[in-house]
């Protein structure tokens, strides 16, 4: 990797302002910076954290925006360079995810989000990140394999409350018989005539 | 040997004999019976009368119950200086444990009920908790769940968060798992019944810890291998230490358990045996039984004393005795931890909640075919709360006695050693549990040192025994509410404890206090206006009353317990040596961000977070739709109607214009609750331009950027 060369797409911009002044047009000037700090924002998101690699990937999109924007010139920077970073982020997820065009955008755009998560240690997509280059197999393998682990799978088991019987009515009867009357009768009997003795001692004393 | 051919204790051949049980409660009935005789005889001598008879009755049961709590320090201390193990259930066998694996998979799940508890704390215990087992040998038998039952949407999001955050370590990926039941059925009890129907058939145990529970791997694998080699165990339920107390009040808690408990634990261990009881969490289950035994059905009637059993754990337990299953208390494991509350007020607070469900025991008491041993456990919890009541009664009645009859009709004309000797008696079951576990503290040169020395340790028990002293009648009277409040009716919600110790306001002391506040001054003034003896004679009760505003601030304080701590006043063994994993649990993670709305904004915005929450939420629908047989009605409200979709798109709307501020809860919850328009919003958030996104939505897209 290290002889490799990288390519780093700075693709010249075409925003320049009509007087020709960049100071006449401050306002122009700041819709720029606006789709310029969205952009960097949405890719710092998602984690790109090499800062020559975002700046690329910045001016990649801004880059189309500036082409798009002599076209559509009611429509703000920031909202060009948005749907630009959605449609490479889509199209680069398609063609990782081979997705046949059938799941919408954002449910595609989820699962591709969740697979770059997923494969963030152990996979290099940085540098493969919005590119048209070849993708190598491992890291699309990876990236289709890869998925959220929640929970084990599912195994129901159906439970039912056992009932609680509560009747006042022979409760006495029923209690002493399942506490065991014959395995607690004699603690009982000592018990009682302990009892008993003090009552005795204490009736006689007065 | 596999799981099937083990037979399940069937109680006739329980280990656990009657014995044990017949020794502690001969005493306890021993003492009671002296008592019982030298008050009647006291109030025989002084002119028997009605009010006489109503004395008497309330002293014997308020006299039994100290005298039961006596019984197990004096009992626990004997086993203690002798060694003995006649508390400890039977230990590890190593050739009884080698049961074959049903399928290889692990055989425990620990599992972590949430309900809106503060997230860094919780996931830094579940991390420090889940470092410690992988630490151990027996690592791989362990699976966690975070099983959340939170029902603010902010909780939810910045759980999903903590919890993606674990997942960064590879090895917790497939280990530790999250799931969130959108509705809250029979709560904490539905929480851990959903688990069971689920994944309970995955796997042999369960262990369930609190949210704030701590517990080391070590003792957590030597639960597990206690389980492997006593088959006819269904429950271990570990003695949780305080930990991590640091208001005044806290502390003195912590103290307090870490001195006295043990001592206590092993006189409970003692007469249980295997008719022990379940305190709700840092307890190993078997599965299996759990699952036959424990769907717990509602009780009849209405609320407060029908509905849904609330505190269902003892009722849990009584219900594997009453099948044959063991349930022992290991009261000598250590390495398991509890928080506990930093005031007054938070205490009373958790007691309102322990009441409605202890006083809805007495539904149970005489239920058939309970073990006499589950009766005495619903019985003392009961008794723990009516306790204050009947206090209160048996003051009330003497002091009107006094004012028919003067005080002086206290002292009987002839003799009225019976009467001294019946305070001397109430003061020793009081006191001497006391001076036990201080005396069993110089046999353990270790536990001595952790509590800073005998010196500190003895300092510390005066100190708290006088906090105890002014507190004992605000607690009393605390309770004597809530149980009147159950008896009326007056339901008490279930809401999030406070944890921590930020202290209490003089405002919130005030408006609790108060009125304790004010009958405490009144009784005074009164008593001292028409009867000065009285007076005196009751002012140890009216100086906790009086004082109980400023007692309640004072000991809530952070500063003031930590002052008390560099003092080395009510040090415990865990704070002159924390075990790694509390120190781990309570170290604040780096750039802990508690803005308002935080983990709304970085689910709506975070691509990541965002595409887990969505995951997760298709996961549950799927899990809720598979399993509609045991799940019945829930499934139902889990999928939205037709109809609700365009409502919940116009809200999704109104969140990304005028911010999150603009929904109230419910609707929050119900956008966070569809797949769709968490989609929808993530993308809207980022493709929109300034104009039409709430400045709250451009701040936390600026922040972003700025964080680059």
């Amino acid at each position: 990797m290290s002889e490799k060369q990288i390519e780093l797409a700075v693709e010249p911009l075409s925003f320049t302002p009509p007087s020709g002044n960049w100071a006449d047009c401050a306002e122009s000037l700041e819709e720029w910076n606006e789709a310029y700090r969205r952009v960097e924002a949405y890719f710092s998101a998602l984690r790109v954290d090499n800062k020559l690699l975002l700046s690329s990937l910045v001016f990649k999109i801004l880059g189309l925006v500036s082409e798009r924007a002599a076209s559509e010139p009611g429509r703000l920077p920031v909202e060009l360079a948005a749907e630009e970073t959605d449609r490479l982020l889509v199209k680069w997820f398609r063609r990782v995810l081979e997705d046949s065009e059938v799941e919408p955008i954002d449910r595609l755009s989820a699962r591709g989000r969740l697979a770059l998560l997923f494969v963030e240690t152990s996979v290099p997509w940085q540098q493969l990140f919005l590119n048209d280059d070849p993708i190598p197999e491992e890291v699309v393998k990876a990236m289709r394999t890869a998925y959220l682990r929640a929970d084990p799978d599912f195994r129901f088991v159906e439970m039912r409350p056992r009932p609680i019987d509560l009747g006042i009515v022979g409760v006495a009867n029923r209690t002493f018989e399942s506490m065991g009357v014959w395995k607690t009768a004699v603690q009982w009997l000592l018990w009682i005539g302990f009892s008993l003795i003090l009552g005795g001692l204490f009736y006689i004393t007065r | 040997m596999n799981e099937e051919e083990l037979s399940r204790g069937s109680g006739k051949d329980e280990r656990g004999t009657v014995l044990e049980a017949f020794i502690f409660f001969s005493i306890t009935l021993g003492i009671t019976g002296v008592g019982a005789y030298l008050m009647a005889d006291y109030l025989w001598a002084l002119g028997w009368n009605s009010s006489s008879t109503a004395l008497w009755i309330l002293f014997v049961v308020l006299f039994g119950y100290l005298a039961f709590g006596f019984t197990h320090a004096f009992i626990g201390f004997l086993l203690r200086l002798f060694k003995s193990s006649a508390a400890s259930m039977p230990p590890v066998d190593e050739e009884a444990s080698k049961i074959e694996d049903f399928d290889g998979t692990p055989r425990v799940a620990i599992i972590i009920p949430v309900y809106n508890e503060p997230v860094d704390r919780v996931f830094a215990g579940i991390r420090a908790i889940f470092d410690s087992v992988m630490r151990t040998s027996q690592g791989d038998a362990f699976d966690f769940f975070i099983l959340s039952d939170s029902n603010q949407p902010e909780q939810w999001a910045i759980e999903e968060a903590a919890w993606l955050n674990l997942l960064r370590d590879p090895g917790a990926q497939d280990r530790v798992f999250y799931r969130r039941r959108p509705d809250n059925i029979a709560k904490k009890s539905g929480n851990v019944a959903d688990f069971c129907r689920t994944w309970g058939d995955h796997y042999r145990y369960m262990i369930v810890l609190d949210a704030d529970s701590i517990m080391t791997g070590e003792t957590l694998a030597e639960l597990y291998l206690r389980m492997e080699s006593n088959p006819r165990v269904a429950l271990i339920q570990t003695a949780p230490g305080l930990v991590n107390g640091e208001s005044l009040f806290g502390r003195m808690q912590q103290f307090a358990n870490r001195l006295y408990g043990p001592v206590f634990m092993e006189g409970l261990g003692f007469w249980s045996q295997c008719g022990g009881n379940f305190w709700g969490h840092n307890a190993i289950i078997r599965l299996r039984p759990f699952m036959e035994q424990c769907d717990l059905p509602e009780l009849p009637g209405r609320k407060p004393f029908g509905g849904h059993i609330l505190s269902h754990d003892f009722v849990e337990a009584g219900l594997l005795r009453r099948a044959g299953w063991e349930v022992w208390l290991a009261p000598n494991l250590g390495g398991s931890y509890e928080e506990g509350p930093q005031g007054i007020i938070e205490s009373a607070q958790r007691d309102r909640r322990w009441c409605q469900g202890n006083l809805q025991h007495s539904l149970l008491l005489f239920a058939r075919q309970l073990r006499g041993k589950t009766r005495v456990h619903l019985a003392n919890g009961i008794l723990g709360y009516v306790a204050s009541p009947l206090w209160l009664m048996f003051m009330a009645i003497a002091l009107w006695r006094a004012y028919i009859y003067g005080p002086e009709s206290f002292i009987p004309d002839h003799g009225g050693t019976q009467g001294l000797a019946v305070l001397i008696l109430t003061f020793v079951l009081l006191f001497s549990p006391k001076i036990l576990c201080l005396i069993d503290l110089l046999f353990n040169r270790e536990r001595l040192r952790g509590f800073g020395g005998f010196l500190n340790a003895a300092t510390g028990s005066i100190v708290e025994t006088v906090f105890s002293a002014l507190i004992a009648p605000v607690m009393m009277l605390f309770h004597t509410q809530f149980v009147i409040w159950n008896l009326i009716g007056k339901t008490v919600g279930w809401g999030a404890q406070r944890r921590g110790a930020q202290g209490t306001s003089w405002d919130e002391a005030i408006s609790v206090h108060g009125v304790q506040t004010l009958f405490g001054l009144g009784i005074g003034v009164f008593t001292a206006m028409t009867n000065p003896m009285i007076f005196w004679w009751l002012s140890p009760v009216l100086m906790g009353l009086w004082l109980s505003i400023p007692v309640s601030v004072w000991t809530s304080r952070l500063e003031i317990g930590l002052n008390a701590k560099r003092e080395k006043l009510f040090l415990t063994p865990e704070e002159t040596n924390p075990p790694i994993e509390v120190v781990q649990a309570t170290t604040p993670t780096k750039d802990q961000d508690n803005s308002r709305y935080r983990g709304i904004t970085a689910a709506v915005l975070d691509p990541f977070l965002n595409a887990v929450h969505v995951s997760l939420l298709r996961r549950n629908r799927r899990r809720l739709m598979s399993g509609q047989k045991v799940y019945g009605a829930t499934v139902a409200s889990s999928v939205p109607k037709a109809g609700e979709s365009r409502a919940r798109r116009l809200l999704a709307e109104r969140l990304l214009r005028e911010g999150p501020r603009a929904l109230d809860q419910a609707e929050t919850l119900s956008i966070l609750s569809d797949i769709d328009n968490m989609l929808w919003l993530h993308r809207q958030a980022w493709l929109r331009p300034n104009k039409d996104l709430a400045p709250w939505w451009q701040k936390a897209i600026r922040e972003t950027s700025a964080a680059v």
